[in-house]
């Protein structure tokens, strides 16, 4: 039995931001959206794949309108609510039985950088990253156990560079790296035959395509860029998605209040728009695979016009597309929690504050998205001390529940009113576990902490659990597979470099 | 007459501030009318409304939409008293740009915040737009006879397309025609900039502002010194 995903309470104990009334009403300004706004698509197949769908199509400008609603709804319905995401070792197999069932953890970046810290000297440098440094954070995560599954911290930067194929050459790592469920397969600027060899690539690690099909160790991932456009990049993706039968998790990322409207409702409708209409294009042209839907409300900050200043907006936003996608659809949901601060203590500070809210508002999959485009690996204990209490509340939950066990008034009054047994007293002691201590917080006396040179929690607790955390070798793969693996990157180097 | 011509001037510089584009046009009518000169009515009038915005933006005082309807404010209203400057009389613009989003990237929120910033400040810029390959930014620069080309790139799948760039310059004889500069939301920093060949990027428009007019001016003087 898969260990993976944290048992949630039950969804009328989740926050919930809108009523029934309410999410129906975005979801209805989500389909006139679809009908009179559209979406612009930079590929003829795509635009084609959405005519055979019943929509209105314009060659020229290349938009899309007048998505049919009743298709879209007959479509979205083939979802499938529960679904398998395999990990290479079934013991991480992500058993999803439908929304706000379990909640599953992992960090994220897709940073194109290393942040290296310089001990000696005290200063970052940042340095390109390539699929080394993928599977260098992919077995870190694999070796944390509050991450239940494992998506990509480092982009395959270099040999994008060296105009290789790029996300073949990261999948490579993720799934020699990782035991777990390997994650993002993203967009290559490469050519979409890339996703040929990706196919394959997966197929050696799973036994074949069928088995990749029955078990399959990743999704695709599309953003639509500000506000409902999907360049060619994300086309192709799409396409192979399709043609692999691969699950997906599109995301639209309209921007308030520069790139989309300044409330979190026109927002969220727009954003829920672009989601209703990619799902409703996997399902019709590959009826009954995994769509999970991944609603970013976002926001720029209006002084800089960079991402990152948490408002009110965005998380409100998040929170009530997971609410619409459970309620409405009955299908999970997966959120991003990004933060573009620079430092490690506001990122720390970011993320803890956004992924409270997505704890609480039941998000399925919550990716801790982080670093930016350098990541400075010092994250990874970060997000699992962030994923720990969020793990801890979720799997506690029921202590508050006013059951005569959790009362315990007969114990009470056994133990008396100045309460010295309460220490040691079996009824306790049997519920310790529910206590966790911290993945790898400072639980020093404040004397003890200055003594020892009144440490930094992120800057040096959390980089000297790295050391620790850096030992971790994943489960490998065997030689024989690795080897054919390896073949067919060199291959796929060799015929698809560009320039 | 002063007197008056003083108050012209300011109702353009208040109503660029304001971003009040009926004001703008009224103030423009009011100069013309009034015979003030054209071109100091944008220097003295429009320039000095639009610096402090620009100023009181990189004081992080206003918000980036704030200073882009003041920037679209001061386009319309200079280009109305341009008609009446001969073409010879026109002012100089502090530097011509060729502007615009590489191949495959379709982000511009940061080209055209560029756009106006540059504009707001007197360059005159041409925003080619997104998904632009490396030929369209030379061919606008060889036609307008660009002194900068900046290209920008958000995704970091689409960077490569910014030392392509480079390349071409460098191939055809062109490096040292133009100021090259890079920049975008995913932009790796001082390395990546070296590799693509380019003289500076940014990532902070009114970094990118004075790295540009100091590009410029380094550039005047060395071909001064020539």
């Amino acid at each position: 039995m898969a260990k993976t995903g944290v048992p949630l309470p039950s969804r009328n104990r989740l926050w919930r931001v809108l009523d029934k009334e309410e999410l129906e009403i975005i979801d209805t300004a989500a389909y006139k959206v679809l009908k009179d706004v559209g979406v612009f698509i930079d590929d003829n197949e795509l635009l084609k794949m959405a005519e055979e769908m019943g929509c209105s199509v314009n060659y020229e400008t290349k938009i899309v309108t007048d998505i049919p609603e009743h298709v879209v709804r007959e479509q979205v319905r083939k979802a499938p609510r529960s679904f398998l995401l395999a990990g290479r070792d079934p013991e991480w197999d992500v058993e999803v039985e439908g929304p706000a069932r379990r909640q599953y953890w992992a960090p994220e970046s897709g940073a194109t950088d290393v942040l290296v810290w310089d001990e000696k000297g005290k200063k970052y440098y940042r340095r390109r990253a390539s699929s080394k440094d993928t599977l260098y954070a992919a077995k870190i995560v694999d070796g944390i156990d509050d991450f239940d599954v494992n998506v990509y911290i480092y982009d395959a930067a270099e040999e994008g560079h060296q105009g290789l194929p790029s996300e073949l050459n990261k999948m490579n790592a993720m799934l020699q790296g990782t035991t777990k469920w390997a994650g993002h397969l993203c967009t290559t600027v490469s050519t979409i035959e890339e996703y040929d060899y990706v196919e394959k690539l997966a197929a050696e690690v799973a036994g074949g395509e069928e088995e990749l099909r029955k078990r399959p160790l990743f999704w695709t991932v599309y953003n639509y860029i500000g506000t409902l456009q999907l360049n060619r990049f994300n086309s192709w993706l799409f396409r192979a998605s399709v043609k692999y039968h691969w699950p997906i998790m599109p995301a639209v990322t309209a921007a308030a209040p520069l790139m989309g409207p300044a409330m979190a409702a026109g927002n969220a409708a727009i954003s829920h728009a672009g989601l209703l209409f990619m799902i409703a294009l996997k399902q019709f042209h590959d009826p009954g695979v995994a769509a999970v839907p991944n609603n970013i409300v976002f926001s720029l900050d209006p002084m800089t016009g960079r991402g990152g200043a948490h408002v009110p907006h965005f998380m409100l936003g998040t929170c009530a597309m997971n609410q619409l996608w459970h309620e409405l659809y009955g299908l999970p949901t997966a959120q991003y929690g990004g933060t573009f601060a620079a430092s490690l203590d506001q990122q720390a500070f970011n993320l803890a504050r956004y992924m409270a809210l997505q704890i609480i508002s039941g998000t399925d999959f919550i990716f801790e998205q982080c670093g930016g485009e350098a990541f400075d690996p010092a994250l990874i204990p970060i997000c699992a001390e962030i994923a720990r209490m969020g793990r801890t509340l979720m799997s506690t939950f029921h202590q508050i529940y006013p059951t005569p066990e959790n009362l315990a008034l007969d114990v009470t009054k056994e133990v008396g009113a100045k309460g010295e047994k309460w220490m040691t007293h079996k009824y306790n002691l049997d519920r310790l576990k529910m206590f966790p201590s911290g993945f790898c917080l400072d639980t020093d006396a404040f004397d003890t902490w200055l003594g020892k040179g009144a440490r930094s929690w992120v800057y040096d607790l959390c980089r000297e659990k790295l050391k620790e955390l850096e030992k971790h070798e994943p489960k490998p793969l065997p030689k024989d597979v690795v080897e054919r693996m390896n073949a067919i990157v060199k291959e796929g180097n060799e015929k698809l470099r560009v320039r | 007459m002063s007197a008056n011509k003083e108050s012209i001037l300011k109702k353009l510089a208040d109503a660029v501030i304001n971003f009040d584009e009926a004001a703008a046009m009224a103030a423009v009518n009011e100069a013309i009318s009034g015979q003030v000169d054209p071109v100091e009515a944008i220097t003295r009038g429009l320039t000095a409304g639009i610096k402090e915005v620009g100023d009181k933006f990189g004081r992080g005082e206003i918000p980036l939409p704030f200073l882009m309807l003041a920037a679209q404010v001061m386009e319309k209203a200079m280009n109305e008293l341009l008609k009446y400057v001969p073409e010879d009389k026109r002012p100089e613009p502090l530097g011509v740009m060729v502007l615009g989003t590489v191949e495959g990237d379709i982000h511009n929120l940061g080209t055209n915040i560029v756009t106006a910033v540059f504009t707001a400040a007197g360059f005159k810029v041409y925003n080619i737009g997104v998904d632009q390959p490396v030929e369209n930014f030379i061919k606008k620069a060889e036609e307008v006879n660009a002194d900068i080309i900046g290209a920008s790139a958000l995704m970091s799948n689409t960077l490569q397309q910014q030392k392509f760039l480079g390349e071409a310059l460098k191939k055809r004889g062109l490096r040292d025609k133009y100021i090259y500069m890079v920049g975008g939301g995913a932009f790796p920093g001082e390395e990546w900039c070296r590799e693509c060949g380019a003289d500076d990027y940014a990532t902070d428009v009114m970094i990118a502002l004075e790295k540009a007019k100091n590009l410029i001016a380094e550039r005047k003087k060395r071909k001064a010194k020539k």
